[in-house]
């Protein structure tokens, strides 16, 4: 009887939400609710605060001195990628530095590309991000 | 956000889509009789937000007419995307077109005027969806679109194409009513706006002052701020952000979320942040919490400006807006900013509009025409008047030529083609025809440099060097004179020209 009338409610709530536009408005509001969550609980990177609503924080304020190398020489930067690009680099956003790392394995195949980036926060110790081939390793 | 009981509405009935959208009027809409009433579906704390159709038209003005003006400031970034052909997208998937300055700027041109159509309410049902993509596309193509304001917009546009674009009830005064979910949904996202940037600010540099310290330019905001304390304002933020997250849903608090919501952006923006026009969007969204008499009381003024537009007959009113809008396209379209494709979809919106409402016969084609002729004369207006164009040229030129690209020249032809007494385009163009041997052309753009501003010394050294590698120096030491004269004791001018002694 109780397992009837359970199931009886579960199918009435499954009903309500195919209603429009019941299910858009409880998806996008669950989704909205538990999207920035995973900036704080499954970001690789938190230098990258995407869609995470953390508007003038700490890590807006840091920064990171960004130095990519072909080899043993180092990248004139301003030459391959446009200003934009790199002053989200020095945001220290590892997946723009990353594409800027595969793009330089593509022009130089069989060749080490390295970034090493430096980066000072707010608060605390500046700490290197990198320093391996991203050639071999991809992701910093 | 007043509820009015039930007794004093009818439901309006339901209008065909196109026609609703051309043939609704600015702020006083007709009521249609009330159709039989339909079981509802939607959830009841849902369904209680409800706007005067007034609120919802000015409302409508003030959001995407900013937009408008936003899309089109957003023309001088256009050239950093595709530059180098490189690209991060903020998602993998879908895989969108790669973005390019010409695709850009179209995508801009376009969302301006599509927006403009939509604050003047042409063809909403349809624009509306279709700029909320564009507007998606144009933010999730590439991560050097960073803003959170911009996914705010997005997600805030997506919400709206649900709005009715036509009163759904009538008050017993005559007036309209706009009832939506959406607008609640809205809200709610605002609230979680709210609720996550609180949370941020849980960090020991924000709550003892540090970060806001560090982000406050000097000026009286920042004395008036250190009056209070920094760690005190800091912490004010963020109980006025967890208030809001509180209150701005809720139908019973919206004075407080109006008052506390508006005090908090308005204070944004004095801080000036550089956060483009996020405030202001965000005081045109406290449009729907405000009390009527506001919204009532812009639309009776602005109904009052155009009064007299009323009083000329309809056959004039339609052939002063359809010439208006082919001088603004016609303006749109010989700009040297690929903007000619934005121009034909702004006028392909205005002629499904046109069509929508050719039933109702001259007269109701003059709005359509008259709202195409504003938004096109409105990116014209902001063409010919802003520096827009002008960053665009200047900052697509300055990266040809850091990343050596071949659209350098390109870049700078299209500066002078809005700013004819450019210094900067004309001096690199001189490098760029120096380097390629036409020297003529070079000392051409020299003097035009010189003549431009004739206090930078470059222009002169570059002439004075081109000179002398055609065997010139008379002519240079001349130059070097001229640079001398205008710049009385610059050191560089005057040891090139003590270099050059006295030539023959």
């Amino acid at each position: 009887m109780i397992a009837s009338s359970s199931l009886r409610r579960l199918v009435d709530a499954a009903r309500w939400l195919w209603r429009w536009p019941n299910g858009f408005i409880a998806a996008f509001l669950v989704v909205q609710l538990l999207l920035p969550l995973q900036y704080y609980l499954a970001r690789r990177d938190r230098h990258d605060e995407r869609f995470a609503w953390r508007m003038f924080s700490s890590t807006r304020m840091l920064t990171c001195t960004v130095e990519l190398r072909v080899g043993d020489q180092p990248v004139e930067l301003v030459t391959e990628f446009h200003d934009a690009w790199l002053a989200i680099a020095r945001r220290g956003r590892r997946a723009v530095v990353e594409a800027m790392g595969a793009r330089l394995c593509r022009e130089h195949p069989g060749t080490e590309v390295t970034a090493r980036l430096w980066c000072t926060p707010v608060r605390g110790e500046p700490y290197p991000i990198g320093g391996f081939d991203l050639c071999t390793i991809p992701r910093l | 956000m007043a509820k009015p009981t039930r007794t004093r509405r009818r439901r309006a009935p339901a209008r065909p889509a196109a026609a609703a959208d051309v043939a609704a009027p600015a702020a006083s809409e007709a009521a249609p009789p009330p159709p039989p009433p339909t079981p509802s579906t939607h959830p009841g704390c849902w369904r209680d937000v409800e706007v005067p159709w007034t609120t919802w038209v000015v409302f409508r003005l003030v959001f995407f007419g900013l937009h408008a003006v936003d899309a089109f400031l957003q023309i001088s970034h256009a050239p950093r995307y595709g530059a180098g052909g490189f690209n991060v997208p903020h998602l993998p998937f879908p895989p969108l077109p790669d973005p390019s300055r010409a695709g850009m700027t179209f995508v801009y041109g376009t969302l301006a005027i599509g927006f403009a159509l939509i604050a003047l309410g042409v063809g909403v049902r349809a624009l509306l969806p279709l700029v909320a993509a564009l507007y998606g596309y144009a933010y999730f193509v590439s991560q050097l679109d960073s803003y959170q304001h911009h996914y705010l917009m997005w997600l805030v546009l997506v919400i709206l194409c649900f709005v009715p674009t036509a009163p759904t009830s009538v008050g017993a005064d005559g007036r309209g009513w706009l009832r939506a979910w959406a607008l609640r949904l809205v809200l709610a996202q605002l609230a979680i706006l709210y609720l996550w940037a609180a949370i941020a600010k849980l960090d020991p540099a924000w709550l003892d002052g540090t970060l806001l310290a560090q982000q406050i330019k000097p000026g009286r905001v920042r004395r008036l701020v250190a009056a209070i304390g920094f760690a005190t304002m800091a912490k004010l933020v963020l109980a006025t952000e967890l208030a809001l997250a509180a209150t701005v849903w809720t139908r019973r608090l919206r004075w407080v979320a109006l008052a506390l919501g508006l005090g908090l952006h308005v204070g944004i923006e004095l801080v000036d942040l550089e956060i483009g026009l996020f405030s202001y969007f965000m005081v045109a969204l406290y449009l729907l919490l405000a009390p009527a008499a506001v919204p009532a009381l812009l639309a009776q003024t602005g109904a009052a400006v155009i009064a007299p537009l009323g009083r000329v007959p309809a056959r004039f009113q339609l052939g002063i807006a359809a010439a208006a809008l082919t001088l603004a396209t016609v303006v749109v379209i010989r700009h040297p900013l690929p903007l000619a494709g934005a121009a034909v979809v702004g006028l392909l919106a205005v002629a499904v509009a046109v069509i929508a409402a050719r039933a109702g016969g001259v007269a109701a084609l003059v709005r359509p025409v008259a709202a195409g002729a504003v938004a096109v004369g409105l990116v014209a207006i902001l063409l010919t008047t802003t520096d827009v164009a002008a960053d665009h040229f200047r900052t697509w030129a300055g990266a040809s030529r850091r990343m050596h690209l071949p659209t350098e020249r390109a870049a700078y032809q299209g500066l002078l083609a809005v700013e004819p007494r450019s210094e900067y385009a004309h001096y690199y163009l001189g490098l760029l025809d120096q380097q390629a041997g036409d020297t003529a052309a070079a000392l051409a753009h020299f003097t035009a440099a010189e003549r431009a501003a004739p206090t930078r010394t470059r222009a002169y050294l570059a002439e004075a060097a081109a000179l002398v590698a055609a065997g010139r120096p008379a002519d240079a030491a001349a130059a070097l004179d001229r640079g001398l004269a205008a710049v009385p004791g610059d050191a560089e001018l005057a040891r090139r020209r003590a270099a050059l002694g006295t030539p023959p």
